[in-house]
């Protein structure tokens, strides 16, 4: 693969490119969830003695794998072209390309280089940056969501688990949700919105690891999953002001942070919660609630 | 069983060619590993629980032979791999070479592998039980072959008196499997590691790899550890080592983060800007002191030197 990624990366980078044959790859993939088949493997590419990528290539380790790589492309070029020519377009970094051969694939993005933001030092930054970001996606949008039980229902019977764990979920489910709905605008989440995956260059903000982007559009899922995975000290006044700044007329209560846990478990990304219990989870979140 | 290749009566056992005798060592007992196998067999993977996965060796994970994305193959390649084990770097490169012929000097770790290539429907991995020494493979017949953490241990064997001599002619029948313009990879330690100040090294002894050889040797005798065997060496003495072996190439040198058993980050060796980088984006710790170490590696000079102390290698050399 390793030559059809040289080719590839000429033709996109073209006369950005000082030398086309001194290219150089600096794999990486995270211990948590970058080891297993189908996931991402990133090489960063340099050129000759330059400190930082002028590209990052996305591939899988496996074909049988390929729509993790084209559906990441695909949703990070639809956001480009949301946030083109306009104050957000910074935080993102830009689809360049996709190479899909039927037997290989692999797409290239610029980077975002910068260092990784602190939990203590950035958190105002980058929650201004992030809420500016909100409100330019509610305003694209520019859509309801309404969350009746049926979403949280589908959700759970699409988890993977034994059926005794779905019944458990299930029963506290319908024990907090009642036939109420709840009625909030819909707001594309990053869908992965960690530290880790927040780079801070000069006080610049850049957001990274966006394949996820717009799956998920329930507003403050962003947030809980940020709280969720960082030691954050007040995490109620974030909560409290991202929802202030939102506008949000609906009050967030033990419903809606039950969907974000669904959302956490139906996209595995739960090393943090599957040491606690649902009831534990939103108990530390009951306090925020009025 | 007759082999095809050198015309010698191989003995099979459960489907399994035996080229060499049964040895064994690993993390668990044989006997285990054994039950394990035949558990599997019998009531199918999900038997093979994650703490049991992750005891021995985190089998599942397929990043070990991530730095295949730095040699050409293609659906044809053909891949010896030496010293398979359970199958770490055999299963992902089974899935995007033609064919994968896995060896290992133990019966019990290439049954559990033939066990999981065959649950995984990969029918390009072909296993047995064989050596470096015995291998039934005619010459310029591979395009890979792949010796992670098992040059170090070649030593060990009683066919050649001196261990740096058996590296040679293990690396020399390398050269003769592989066709023109095919690669070894080699996982492998760094003599010069700074973990060996504070870690021991093959040997199982403290300091023996910064010592001379014949030091080494009298000291692992003294200290009833026997005969030192298990040779690494710094980055140029692993060239001259290939030199001495017939491999006119000079081989890229790979820095494995955080070694090259699980090579979560490859840095080209001669790339300090790159390593800096790595360094910075990748590495943290709330730890003061390892803070300021952190810190120290934005110098280049101090990468440069460090370098040569990294605790491993991943090596890649062209046959020409």
């Amino acid at each position: 693969m390793i030559k059809q990624i040289e080719k590839e990366l000429t033709k996109v980078l073209g006369k950005r490119l000082v030398d086309s044959h001194d290219l150089y790859f600096l794999k990486y993939n995270t211990a948590l969830s970058g080891t297993g088949l189908g996931n991402k493997v990133l090489l960063f590419v340099f050129e000759k003695e330059q400190s930082e990528p002028i590209a990052v290539v996305k591939t899988v380790r496996a074909y049988t794998d390929a729509s993790v790589i084209r559906s990441g492309f695909t949703r990070l070029a639809q956001l480009n072209t949301l946030v083109k020519d306009t104050e957000c377009s910074t935080l993102f970094p830009e689809a360049l390309s996709l190479y899909d051969a039927g037997h290989e694939i692999f797409s290239v993005e610029s980077v975002c280089v910068g260092r990784k933001s602190d939990v203590t030092k950035d958190l105002p930054l980058i929650m201004g940056q992030y809420t500016k970001l909100s409100q330019y996606m509610q305003k694209q949008s520019d859509s309801t969501l309404t969350l009746t039980p049926q979403y949280g229902k589908k959700l759970i019977d699409a988890l993977e688990g034994s059926q005794e764990s779905k019944d458990y979920l299930w029963k506290y489910y319908t024990e907090i949700w009642g036939d109420t709905e709840i009625v909030l605008p819909s707001i594309s989440q990053h869908g992965d919105f960690t530290f880790d995956n927040i780079r801070i260059k000069k006080g610049v903000v850049h957001i990274i690891d966006c394949d996820t982007f717009g799956e998920i559009t329930i507003p403050g899922y962003d947030i809980f999953h940020l709280i969720v995975r960082s030691k954050l000290p007040s995490w109620k006044d974030i909560f409290f002001e991202y929802w202030k700044h939102m506008e949000l007329s609906s009050v967030p209560d033990k419903r809606l942070f039950f969907l974000y846990y669904l959302h956490e478990l139906f996209i595995k990304k739960d090393y943090i919660l599957k040491r606690k219990s649902v009831e534990a989870v939103i108990a530390e979140f009951e306090g925020f609630m009025v | 069983m007759v082999c095809s290749s050198c015309h010698k009566e191989v003995l099979v056992k459960d489907g399994i060619p035996l080229f060499s005798p049964n040895i064994y060592w690993g993390k668990i007992p044989e006997q285990e590993l054994n039950a394990i196998t035949v558990q599997i067999q019998k009531d199918g993977f999900h038997t093979f629980t994650p703490d049991l996965q992750k005891k021995l060796d985190f089998t599942y994970d397929e990043d070990r032979a991530d730095w295949r994305l730095y040699i050409p193959l293609t659906k044809d390649s053909v891949v010896l791999d030496v010293g398979a084990g359970l199958g770490r770097i055999s299963i992902p490169l089974a899935r995007v070479c033609g064919r994968v012929i896995a060896c290992d000097q133990s019966q019990a770790r290439m049954a559990f592998l033939k066990q999981r290539a065959k649950t995984l429907n990969l029918t390009n991995i072909d296993v047995f039980v064989g050596d470096i020494y015995d291998l039934p493979l005619q010459n310029h017949s591979v395009d890979l072959i792949v010796m992670n953490g098992v040059l170090e241990w070649v030593g060990l064997t009683d066919k050649y008196k001196d261990p740096r001599v058996a590296q040679i002619k293990a690396l020399e029948i390398c050269k003769k499997l592989l066709k023109p313009g095919g690669r070894l990879y080699i996982g492998i330690e760094n003599r010069w590691a700074s973990t060996y100040l504070r870690a021991t090294d093959h040997g199982g002894l403290l300091y023996t790899s910064y010592m001379p050889r014949f030091l080494a040797d009298w000291y692992s005798r003294m200290r009833g550890k026997g005969a030192y065997r298990t040779y690494t060496y710094s980055k140029k003495g692993y060239e001259k080592l290939f030199r001495d072996s017939g491999f006119s190439i000079k081989p890229d040198f790979y820095l494995l983060f955080p070694g090259y058993n699980l090579p979560r980050v490859i840095v080209p060796h001669e790339q300090i800007y790159m390593f800096q980088y790595a360094i910075k984006t990748f590495k943290h710790s709330n730890n003061a002191l390892k803070k300021i170490l952190l810190s120290l590696m934005q110098v280049p000079t101090i990468v440069r030197v460090y370098r040569f102390f990294f605790f491993s290698f991943g090596i890649i050399v062209k046959h020409d």
